[in-house]
């Protein structure tokens, strides 16, 4: 079941892309730089 | 026998119940939709003045006449100005083409939800549904952090080497796709997974029994019978991308043109509400062919389930 197998690959790539992003701004909601995208250790 | 005539004379004039259900969302529709679509409309054909609200009035009544002033200017200025036609164009081709991302990546996870355990299927459809319980505008944030400059994915990339400087990715047309189709993904996942999850095994199975390989049964029987879902899932998407503003205002740069950005630079920066009101009428107008694609597409699908 070839097929099965690629939609499975699909599903997982896309829920890391959908939570990726989300994952990233929960993390950097820590950030103690005044800047957004730098990091300046924890908050 | 009189009364009684009486009565069904009068049933027929005052609503019942029946009519009353029917009537309120006509009413809604009326009051939230028609209402706020007409003042569109009448604005679309004032003109532009110095006022408040500033824009004429298309009727006035002196001397005991009513007069009607419709101004076309606005109209034909869109026909004539190249700026409004390559705005149309550019959200048609970005719709368009997220349109055709989403349905490639969401048809094969929705086929991997529909096909999963029924225990697992409930979970996977929350998971695709949670990141829209969000607003839109921190996840579209979210991405600026990943795609600008210094950001993640360019810290990422030289630190392992790949690349030397930073490649530019905000502000172009390749974040507004990243954008959109991320904003845009469950649109498309949870209609297609609502029509494949009432597949029928048993032709796939009797596909398989006459010899037909697994991608064939796949390409001749799940892909035409899931057409409604592909057409509701690919407008769900389509449509509102033509309309969108948010996300090309974040990610996109000065080469992405697209009529919302042009709308809103109309009305608040120019103040031109007559020309606002005229784009935003002919991009309904444009949009109303996939409207009623959709709407059939529902339909039938309605009339599957019985």
């Amino acid at each position: 079941m070839k097929r099965f197998r690629f939609s499975s690959l699909m599903l997982v790539l896309g829920l890391l892309f959908i939570y990726a992003p989300m994952l990233i701004l929960v993390i950097y909601s820590f950030n103690a730089s005044k800047l957004v995208t730098v990091w300046g250790g924890w908050s | 026998m009189n009364m009684r005539k009486l009565k069904r004379r009068l049933n027929r004039i005052i609503p019942g119940g029946r009519q009353l259900v029917i009537g309120v969302p006509f009413i809604w529709l009326f009051l939230f939709f028609m209402l706020p679509f007409f003042i569109v409309l009448k604005i679309s054909f004032a003109e532009a003045d110095v006022a408040i609200p500033p824009y004429t009035e298309i009727y006035s009544y002196v001397d005991q006449k009513v007069q009607l002033l419709l101004n076309l200017g606005n109209y034909t200025m869109l026909g004539g100005d190249e700026l409004y036609i390559a705005a149309y164009l550019g959200s048609l081709k970005m719709a368009f083409f997220s349109t055709l991302l989403c349905l490639l990546i969401g048809y094969p996870m929705a086929y991997a939800i529909a096909s999963a355990r029924k225990e697992v299927q409930t979970v996977l459809v929350l998971l695709i549904m949670m990141p829209t319980w969000t607003a839109i505008l921190i996840r579209v944030y979210a991405w600026m952090g990943i795609l600008s400059n210094n950001g993640l994915l360019n810290g990422f990339l030289m630190s392992i080497g790949l690349i030397n400087e930073p490649l530019q990715i905000l502000n172009t047309n390749l974040a507004v796709y990243i954008g959109v189709v991320y904003s845009y993904l469950p649109f498309m996942i949870l209609p297609l997974y609502a029509n494949l999850v009432k597949h029928d095994n048993s032709l796939l199975e009797a596909a398989s029994d006459l010899g037909s390989s697994n991608f064939n049964s796949f390409w001749k029987i799940t892909v035409p019978l899931s057409k409604n879902g592909i057409i509701a899932g690919c407008m769900l998407v389509f449509i509102p991308v033509v309309g969108e503003f948010v996300i090309p205002e974040l990610l996109g740069g000065p080469e992405t043109l697209m009529i919302g950005r042009v709308l809103w630079q109309e009305f608040f920066n120019n103040r031109d509400w007559p020309v606002a009101s005229a784009l935003a009428v002919v991009m309904l107008a444009i949009l109303i062919v996939p409207i009623i694609l959709f709407n059939r597409s529902q339909a039938k699908e309605m009339e599957g389930k019985e």
